[in-house]
C-alpha cells in the first residue's frame, strides 16, 4: 500500500510526520488576514457547549474580518447534519449558526473517513460543507496561523 | 434614517455577528442603529468598529437597552 493510500485509509487517526512538515508560510488563498482553524471533535447536542462554542468563536472571528475554518473530525461531523432538530431537547438549532458562519465567509470542512465510519455521506451534511481526505487535513493545518480544538 | 438592528436579548458575541451580517447588506456611508441589552456590547461595539474600520458614532443608554450608532466604512 502506498503512503498516500495509507493516509487515506487511516480512519479517525491521523499521524503527522514532523520531519516532513515544512516551515509555515502564508498561502495565496490565505491572503493577509489572520486565519484560525477551529477543530471540533464532539457530537452536536450531546456536547452542546462544545459545538455551540466552536461555531460562536468562528463567527466572532469572521465578524472581525479575520479568516476562520471549522474542521469537523470524529463525532464532530454530526455537528453539520442536515436534518438535525433538537427541539425536543429544548436547545436552539445549530443550523442557524452554521448558516451565519457560512454567510460571513467561513469554511466548514468534514473529514471523509470520520463520515464513513459513522455511516454518513456528504449528502447527509448541510449544503456548503466540504468533505476532505486526511491528506488535505494536514495541508489545512499548515495553512492556518492558529488552531483551537473543542 | 439609520437602519435599525434589534439585538435585544442576545448575548456576546451575537450582536457583533448580527451587525457584521447586516453591514454586508448596507452601502458605504450608511448608518446602523444597533439595539442591545447585553452590557458587554458597550465594549464590543466600539472595539469592533476600531478593528474593522467602521465609524463608531456614539451610544445612548436608555432605561431598558443600549443604542449604538455605527457608520459603514
Amino acid at each position: 500500500m502506498s503512503q498516500q493510500a495509507e493516509q487515506e485509509s487511516c480512519g479517525d487517526q491521523c499521524v503527522i510526520d514532523l520531519s516532513k512538515r515544512q516551515k509555515k508560510v502564508p498561502t495565496e488563498s490565505q491572503g493577509d488576514g489572520r486565519a484560525t482553524l477551529i477543530i471540533l471533535t464532539q457530537g452536536t447536542y450531546g456536547h452542546h457547549d462544545d459545538g455551540f462554542s466552536a461555531i460562536q468563536v468562528g463567527s466572532a472571528l469572521l465578524a472581525e474580518e479575520e479568516r476562520a475554518t471549522l474542521l469537523l473530525l470524529e463525532d464532530g461531523v454530526y455537528f453539520a447534519s442536515r436534518d438535525q432538530n433538537p427541539s425536543s431537547l429544548g436547545l436552539p438549532n445549530n443550523l442557524r449558526y452554521i448558516q451565519d458562519f457560512l454567510e460571513l465567509g467561513g469554511r466548514i470542512l468534514a473529514l471523509d473517513t470520520s463520515l464513513r465510519r459513522r455511516g454518513l455521506s456528504p449528502e447527509d451534511l448541510v449544503p456548503g460543507v466540504e468533505v476532505i481526505p486526511p491528506s488535505r487535513m494536514l495541508k489545512e493545518i499548515e495553512a492556518h496561523h492558529a488552531s483551537v480544538t473543542f | 434614517m439609520p437602519e435599525v438592528l434589534d439585538c435585544r436579548g442576545m448575548r456576546c458575541p451575537r450582536p457583533i455577528v448580527e451587525m457584521a451580517k447586516k453591514m454586508k447588506t448596507m452601502e458605504p456611508g450608511q448608518t446602523l442603529e444597533l439595539w442591545a441589552t447585553d452590557p458587554v456590547a458597550k465594549k464590543d461595539v466600539p472595539a469592533w468598529c476600531q478593528k474593522t474600520g467602521n465609524t463608531f458614532l456614539g451610544e445612548e443608554l436608555g432605561q431598558e437597552y443600549f443604542r449604538f450608532l455605527v457608520q459603514k466604512k
